[in-house]
């Protein structure tokens, strides 16, 4: 086997213990024991072709129905995830910024936001912000991501551009303030200006408390995120992990040599 | 033609009280009444081999006995709080309460029980009644009983700022009865004016309410007409609106259906001249095994009318909804725009939507369009806002509030739209303590 899974012995505490994890979508096995552990305050990164389980991943992860663990762990801070509903993962500072936003028709952005922080707030035992106390809060989060009032009002993505939806991914983000974020090819569909507006935001949440894992397919969000570890997927485990200049290899050379590495 | 044994019922019923109905003494009114009483024994109540009520089943009312007289009307009423600072009539099972009403004199309209004024209003009123809706049994059943009703008259040019409120109260019991209404609704022209209707009942009763609304929208008149329907469970519950629109016209309506066992809220509007609009919206909330019925007919006379529907629900337990919406364009009605959209969320496997839209289309020139959907929540939005945070329940409860949101925000900034997000959120409450919503 040519896994090469970075032990983190250099870290006290372990946030995201992944153990041997089979994941399984309509029946068909996806993830065929993947193994990842990751400290507080750690970026990685999880390179991968399209199919070799990029995505299945953050799914688990976040809690989907339909995406089946068959097999294996996931311990966040110590604690199963498997055992907690999507929504008690995002109370324990669980964030997936998804690759496809979905559309809300007739719940506004600001509304949207103001719901799930508040939700947040309470399964932490925290009293809920009023509405100015909120909005005082989430101005000094726009003002960074270049999102307008304009844009709070309309419905959740509805109508929004490819980087609209992506920026305002990185807006939950930051107005949620979770300690580990799974962003899901958050890369993806945006030209050279949104990138670098999103690559800037996530770079600005970067915390010696908060974790990310970035699954990408393109090296380029990590010339702004530059990450810890890169690990490579390859259908369904993580058949090689490096430093940050893996990714620049991977640009150069291609997933063929291990996606084969994985046959 | 056999009729059924509520219709037969009712003719039973007629003959008891016959020379007890409210202004049978008034000669033009009795004859009418005569007409309308050997026009509904013809048919009947419909059945569903007639083909407008194919999916409203009034055989409930098989079960309810109308030979006995209901007990005193002076039972407690617990009233909602009044929606606006204008005036409002209660009828309590079917008595005018001018105790409990209020009676407020506003410039500019005549709001009063009909029975004031079917004597001295009789130019105004007899020609309105017309043949009393012969041409339907519903309707000439109403004719035949014509209870008191209220009637609003609006001069010319008058702008009415607060809304005219009427509550239709039923304290319920156990002896099955019969409410027979006819409203009437005369907009000059130019004049604005809204209406706010509530049906209540207390649960359980076995109230059959059967309601006609008579209203005409002269030029440049915009008529606003609310109606909350709430009646206690048990009871079957029809109302049949028909209007009149002249040129530059408007009538909007929105009926929020709730409430009874079988409910149906009927609109029929003749656009009859150049510019004339009509604006029909909707909410139902069903649950359990209630039947909730919207029909629709419009009709585009002439040239360069209006129309737009939108009627949105939401259903569980083994409810069921039926919209049924014709648009009629006749021919010569060119410049025609009418449009009309039925969504439902079936928030449970055995809940059901029959969904009928029409389009009977003679002229050439027109923009036409309807549409229909009938789905479950999204499970993908319902992931995601799961995945921030927002507990199952509530963020079900969100998606369903901001499915119906499209319609209230019809009524948007009204008196009555706190009330409406109001009866959403309740009834999810309710939906989801009772049931898997």
């Amino acid at each position: 086997m040519s896994t090469n899974v970075h032990q983190p012995e250099e870290f006290v505490k372990i946030m995201l213990e992944i153990k041997n994890l089979h994941a399984s979508v309509d029946g068909k096995p996806i993830l065929k024991g993947l193994d990842l552990t990751m400290g507080p305050g750690e970026v990685h990164a999880i390179m991968g072709p399209n199919g070799s389980g990029k995505s299945t991943l953050s799914y688990v992860i976040a809690g989907r129905d339909g995406y089946e663990v068959t097999e294996g762990s996931i311990l966040f801070n110590g604690r199963d995830l498997m055992e907690m509903e999507p929504d008690e993962r995002a109370g324990e500072g669980l964030f997936l910024a998804f690759q496809y936003p979905v559309e809300i028709p007739g719940v506004s952005t600001m509304n949207f936001l103001k719901t799930s922080l508040n939700a947040i707030r309470a399964y932490r035992g925290e009293d809920e912000l009023d509405a100015m106390e909120f909005l005082k809060f989430v101005r000094e989060q726009t003002a960074t991501l270049n999102i307008t009032d304009e844009l709070l009002k309309r419905a959740v993505n509805v109508g929004f551009s490819g980087g609209e939806k992506k920026r305002n991914e990185v807006l939950q983000m930051a107005v949620l303030r979770p300690s580990f974020a799974v962003l899901d090819e958050t890369d993806s569909g945006l030209d050279v200006d949104a990138l670098k507006i999103v690559g800037e935001g996530v770079t600005g949440l970067r915390s010696p408390e908060r974790s990310m894992l970035v699954i990408t397919h393109y090296q380029r969000l990590l010339d702004y995120i530059v990450p810890d570890r890169v690990h490579v997927l390859a259908d369904g485990r993580i058949v090689a992990s490096g430093g940050a200049d893996l990714a620049g290899e991977l640009e150069e050379k291609g997933y063929a040599g291990f996606s084969k590495a994985a046959a | 033609m056999s009729i059924t044994s509520a219709s037969q019922a009712m003719l039973d019923r007629y003959e008891a009280v016959r020379e007890t109905l409210p202004g049978q003494q008034i000669e033009w009114l009795a004859g009418l009444r005569e007409a309308a009483v050997r026009s509904f024994g013809e048919t009947g109540l419909p059945t569903p081999k007639v083909e407008e009520w194919k999916y409203t089943n009034l055989r409930a009312l098989d079960g309810f006995d109308f030979s006995e007289t209901p007990g005193d009307a002076g039972t407690a009423v617990d009233l909602p709080d009044a929606i606006g600072a204008g005036p409002r009539l209660v009828f309590v099972d079917g008595v005018f309460r001018g105790d409990l009403s209020q009676l407020r004199e506003v410039d500019g309209v005549r709001f009063t029980p009909l029975a004031d004024r079917l004597e001295s209003g009789a130019d105004l009123i007899q020609p309105r009644l017309g043949d009393l809706g012969q041409d339907q049994p519903l309707l000439a059943l109403n004719g035949a009983f014509l209870e008191d009703g209220y009637v609003v008259e609006v001069a010319e040019k008058a702008e009415i700022a607060q809304p005219l409120e009427i509550v239709f109260a039923d304290t319920g019991g156990d002896t099955p009865t019969a409410r027979q209404p006819r409203n009437m609704i005369i907009a000059g022209a130019g004049s604005r004016v809204q209406i706010v209707e509530t049906h209540l009942g207390a649960a359980p009763s076995r109230q059959f309410f059967n309601g006609a609304t008579m209203i005409t929208v002269a030029g440049g008149a915009a008529v606003e007409h609310r109606r909350v329907q709430r009646q206690g469970a048990g009871s079957v519950h029809v109302n049949i609106v028909r209007a009149r629109i002249d040129s530059g016209g408007i009538y909007d309506s929105f009926v929020l259906q709730q409430g009874a066992a079988v409910a149906r809220d009927e609109i029929q509007v003749g656009l009859t001249a150049a510019g004339s609009v009509a604006r029909l919206n909707g909410v139902y909330l069903g649950d359990g095994s209630q039947v909730l019925d919207n029909t629709t007919v419009v009709r585009h006379a002439t040239e360069n009318s209006t129309s737009e529907q939108l009627y949105k629900g939401a259903l569980t337990g083994s409810a069921r909804a039926v919209f049924q919406g014709n648009i009629r364009v006749e021919a010569g009605a060119d410049g025609t725009d009418g449009r009309m959209t039925n969504k439902t969320l079936l928030l449970s496997d055995k809940a059901e939507i029959d969904t009928k839209p029409q389009l009977e289309i003679f002229a050439d020139d027109v923009k036409c369009s309807h549409g229909a959907t009938a789905g479950e929540l999204d499970e993908d939005a319902l992931f995601y806002l799961r995945a921030r945070g927002i507990p199952e329940a509530q963020a079900r409860g969100m998606l369903v509030e901001a499915f119906l949101g499209e319609v209230i925000d019809n009524v948007e900034e009204e008196p009555i739209e706190p009330l409406l997000r109001d009866a959403v959120g309740n009834w999810l409450a309710h939906a989801q303590e009772t049931e898997e919503v």
